[in-house]
């Protein structure tokens, strides 16, 4: 049988590959200024060792599938991993029905987005280092599904963490993508502290550190409302920096400095959606305290809407991407606040090929495009990229939700999980609210992203005019996930007619709450389709006609163009407040620094130095010097034993 | 007095003290080989001494062979180093072994 | 009281065995010590077998004034290096003297516990016998720490060897250094002028003479490691830069 752990411990193995192959470059460099890694070998050991990761999430989820029971895979290494005075932290593996299907999405996305990069990053001179980092970063994502407890998810979660810091800062030659990576770091702590009260919480209350632990004390009714309210607000803190959801969501747009496939896997299909993953990990907490779903939902909602209207106006094609995720993350956020944790997690799964498959997509025209990302400069590209074209169509339709691509469903599954499901703060009204929001919010998502459609790939050229094709490596991860992106519908048609992950998830989130009539679900459906239509229309009616068209109506309304173009001026905002308040607490932390506590080690390290000065004359190389000072000390021991009996 | 009660104890603590003494001011590094071994044979006499005639007599004269066994390759290497000492420096000082000095 | 024979031989071998180890720390003549230290040993030998261990009385005149003593006087003689013109250097003589009183007061303070002790644990009135020791060493308790002292020998042995290399010089062992991957470069410098003459003593010395005036130290110790060849002729040319600066 093969062995649980194995899954994270083979692109762990393949990362330390990687890394020693790139230590080998950077000795061979010190001879030969450009040595060149062995990019067909490093490829290779990355990919397969993603893929056999994914095989062998495959076979044990069939395994997992075959069992009777209770569907569960575990894997414990110790029960007392870290001993506390409380409850001791055990270390182990929970291989279930959410876990697995993370555990595929993460392993095959993951496998061809390394297939890509090899195409991607081919002639980097960090190539070894570029894939040591995705492979840990995949390992981390693999610990943080698999763990069984918070203080194991933990480690994936500080772990993908950091390897998002890493990739962001990637080319660190230049200023602005180490300052979006330490952005990225930093915005990330604010959430892990949150996240880090909330397991501390959870233990002191529940006495547990597992989450079936805490999971069955909370469901048991041990927990006093006010604790699970603020357990629930802990943990959505947590979510709200690793997901990108407002406040903390400032960090996912400057993110896109690292290199695309990165933006891919890490930004878009897994780690940012690790929030969410805890969220319907822990679901009880927010099944019993409405106002900690409320604020789940009601910041996925105001997140999506502001971080679609933000995508509307972006020029950078990744940035437009960067928007929609967080957007398409708040629309997790809310299926997950008002309990349709089946539609949540549905739409994070085909929100996972789809948003691969754009980004690689844009990947795919940045690098045809000589790293040209300004889509105002793009334009045309249908011809020259056909490939591109087809799959990045696919993709855009399926975040668009045209009626029959995946998004479709999975987006109307958690818009009609909004009105079916439990009321938003208990009050009723309220989720139709957030319906309009959400339904605005899937309007702009057809428009913005059938406008990068039509301005990259529509119209003439403008400036590149030849750009040069793909090559194989690229475009076939582009086919597979354009299948998936459609393929992946299956999963949950509407009507009862397929069921199939709702079912399996059946074991970790219960029955879904609340059902729609048969009629409810019709017109939402066709309000769902309408919507997405519409807003493909005015993208098309827009765009369609060139880009000077397009401008011309924009300025026409040049304040609100203005706004969103600023980013409602979010981050000159955090600026002046957050930014300003920390500058000022670090400058006197800094005084206090440099005063006090520098005083007192460099009086320490002088005080040492100087010891140290007259000490040294003991050490005078003669052999017998020391002789005395070993014989003085003997004496010394031996009258203490001797007088002291 | 009978000289295998107290005395033979002394004996050793002051043949001891003689092997430290050479130690620290002897000069010539194979002196200070020799008082070492002085002090060897001083704590193998203690051993031998306080097992008199004690069930533990064969265990102290075990001991007191690895004693000498030790010695042995002590003095080996001691004296190799000395040559390597005095073909470097062309002394057996043991002044003219003191570059590792602070 | 009554003083037995074997006391009195005791007192006799014993202060004969002062009287040579006071020899060992103070006579200035190496072979004159050396002698001393053989007679420590041989009336140890003697007070070992008045105290019942025939076999460590052999063993100690088999190992240590046999074999011990004759690698001291052999190493004296090959180096000939008898006579010393101080004996003491370093620590004053004063403060070895205290220091090797205090202890032998310490000394002192166990010895009576320890004969106290001796006197109420002796009265088995058993005897060392080669059997016993040869099963303890060989058959009981001590087999393993036996092998592993054979081990400790071994390993003594290969590093005598290693140690009494001919090459064992400053050029030796830069050689060394470089046959095992190490960097040299440190050690010997690679200036042209100075890398022709290896090995030449004669002839080299005038390149010893020049670096270690007026230059830093460690320009003359790289010209000393250049100098200093395999050939036994330099090794005067050796020692003098290397000392001069010091």
């Amino acid at each position: 049988m093969p062995f649980l752990p194995l899954i994270p411990l083979l692109p762990l193995a393949g990362a330390l590959a990687c890394g020693l192959l790139h230590l080998q470059v950077l000795r061979a460099r010190r001879h030969h200024a450009d040595a060149r890694p062995a990019e067909g070998l490093i490829g290779t050991i990355a990919t397969l060792a993603v893929a056999a990761a994914f095989a062998l999430s495959l076979e044990r989820f069939f395994a997992l599938a075959g069992s009777s029971g209770e569907r569960v895979l575990t894997w414990r290494a110790t029960d007392v991993w870290i001993p506390t005075g409380g409850p001791a932290i055990p270390f182990g593996f929970r291989f279930d029905a959410l876990s697995s299907v993370m555990c595929l999405v993460i392993t095959g996305v993951g496998a061809l987005i390394h297939l890509y990069s090899i195409g991607y990053m081919k002639g980097d001179r960090g190539f070894a280092r570029f894939f040591t980092y995705l492979n840990l970063f995949v390992a981390a994502m693999l610990v943080l599904v698999l763990a069984d407890s918070m203080p194991v998810l933990f480690i994936g979660w500080e772990g993908v963490g950091l390897c998002s810091y890493l990739l962001i800062g990637f080319w660190y030659e230049e200023m602005k993508n180490a300052e979006a990576g330490q952005k990225a770091f930093v915005v990330n702590r604010v959430g892990d502290f949150g996240f880090l009260l909330a397991m501390f919480a959870a233990a002191y209350w529940t006495g547990s550190f597992e989450f079936t632990g805490v999971n069955s004390a909370v469901e048991g009714g041990k927990l006093a409302t006010w604790q699970t309210t603020v357990l629930g607000l802990l943990l959505f803190v947590g979510a709200c920096g690793k997901s990108a959801q407002i406040p903390l969501y400032v960090w996912l747009p400057d993110a896109m400095a690292g290199p695309t496939p990165v933006s891919a896997l890490i930004h878009a299909a897994t780690m940012v959606t690790a929030g969410v993953y805890l969220v319907i990990r822990t679901h009880p907490i927010f099944d019993v305290s409405p106002i900690a779903s409320g604020v789940v939902a009601c910041t996925g909602a105001a997140t999506a809407i502001f971080a679609g209207s933000m995508g509307l106006v972006a020029r950078d094609i990744k940035k437009v991407l960067a928007y929609s995720t967080v957007s398409q993350l708040g629309f997790l956020f809310l299926g997950a606040g008002v309990g349709a944790y089946g539609a949540s997690f549905y739409h994070l799964v085909t929100h996972a090929f789809f948003k691969a498959l754009l980004f690689l997509g844009a990947g795919s025209v940045i690098l045809a495009l000589h790293h040209e990302q300004d889509l105002f400069k793009m334009g045309g590209l249908r011809r020259a990229l056909p490939g591109s074209y087809r799959t990045m169509w696919i993709g855009a339709a399926a975040l668009a939700g045209l009626p029959l691509f995946s998004g479709f469903f999975s987006k109307d599954e958690i818009l009609a999980g909004v009105l079916g499901g439990r009321p938003v703060f208990g009050i009723p009204g309220l989720n139709w609210v957030l319906y309009a929001v959400a339904a605005a919010t899937a309007l702009m998502t057809s428009f913005y992203t059938f406008r990068l459609i039509y301005l990259a790939f529509e119209g003439e050229p403008r400036g590149h005019e030849h750009p040069h094709p793909n090559p194989t490596v690229i475009t076939l991860p582009l086919v597979v996930l354009a299948v998936a992106s459609v393929a992946a519908a299956v999963l949950g048609l509407p009507f009862g007619i397929s069921h199939a992950l709702q079912h399996w998830l059946e074991p970790v989130i219960g029955e879904p709450q609340g059902h729609l009539s048969h009629s409810a679900e019709i017109l939402l459906l066709v309000g769902s389709g309408v919507i997405a239509l519409l807003g493909f229309a005015i993208a098309r009616a827009t765009y369609g006609g060139g880009l000077a068209k397009a401008e011309a109506r924009a300025a026409a309304r040049p304040a609100l163009y203005n706004a969103l173009s600023a980013r409602w001026w979010i981050d000159e905002l955090y600026d002046a407040t957050v930014v300003r308040a920390v500058r000022l607490t670090s400058f006197i932390a800094g005084l206090i620094d440099a005063f006090v506590i520098d005083g007192l080690v460099n009086g320490a390290a002088s005080l040492a130095k100087r010891g140290a000065a007259s000490a040294r004359r003991m050490a005078d190389g003669s052999t017998q010097t020391y002789a005395l000072w070993f014989g003085a000390g003997m004496v010394v021991v031996v009258a203490s034993l001797v007088l002291l009996r | 007095m009978s000289f295998f009660g107290a005395p033979v104890f002394f004996l050793a603590a002051a043949l001891f003290a003689l092997g430290i003494y050479g130690f620290m001011t002897r000069r010539n590094l194979i002196v200070v080989l020799m008082s070492i071994e002085l002090m060897l044979n001083a704590a193998n006499l203690t051993f031998l001494a306080a097992a008199r005639g004690t069930a533990q007599a064969n265990e102290a004269s075990s001991y007191a062979v690895f004693v000498i066994l030790v010695a042995a390759a002590e003095v080996a290497v001691g004296l190799a180093l000395v040559l390597a000492v005095f073909r470097l420096k062309r002394d057996s000082d043991i002044d003219a072994a003191r570059d590792l000095r602070g | 009281m009554d003083l037995t024979l074997p006391d009195l031989l005791g007192y006799v071998l014993g202060a004969v065995a002062l009287l040579a180890g006071l020899g060992v720390v103070t006579r200035r003549d190496a072979v004159v010590a050396a002698m001393n230290l053989v007679l420590a040993f041989f009336c140890l030998s003697g007070i070992y077998l008045l105290l019942g261990f025939p076999f460590l009385a052999t063993l100690q005149i088999l190992v240590y004034a046999g074999a011990i003593m004759v690698l001291f006087l052999f190493v004296i003689m090959l180096l000939g290096v008898t006579k010393l013109a101080r004996t003491t250097i370093g620590v004053p003589t004063g403060l070895g003297a205290v220091i090797a009183l205090a202890v032998a007061a310490e000394g002192g303070v166990l010895a009576t516990h320890l004969a106290a002790k001796n006197a109420a644990g002796a009265g088995s009135g058993m005897t060392e016998s080669v059997e016993g020791v040869a099963s303890l060493l060989f058959r009981d308790a001590f087999v393993l720490p036996f092998e592993i002292a054979g081990v400790l020998l071994l390993a003594a042995m290969v590093g005598v060897v290693v140690l009494a290399r001919r090459d064992l010089t400053v050029r030796g062992l830069a050689e060394f250094a470089r046959e095992h991957a190490f960097d040299p470069k440190p050690l010997v410098s690679s200036r042209p002028d100075a890398a022709a003459p290896d090995g030449l003593g004669t002839g080299s010395l005038a390149h010893a003479d020049a670096p270690a005036n007026g230059t830093t130290k460690g320009a003359a110790n790289e010209s000393a490691g250049h100098l200093s060849s395999s050939s036994q002729g330099t090794l005067a040319a050796t020692a003098q830069p290397t000392a001069g600066v010091h």
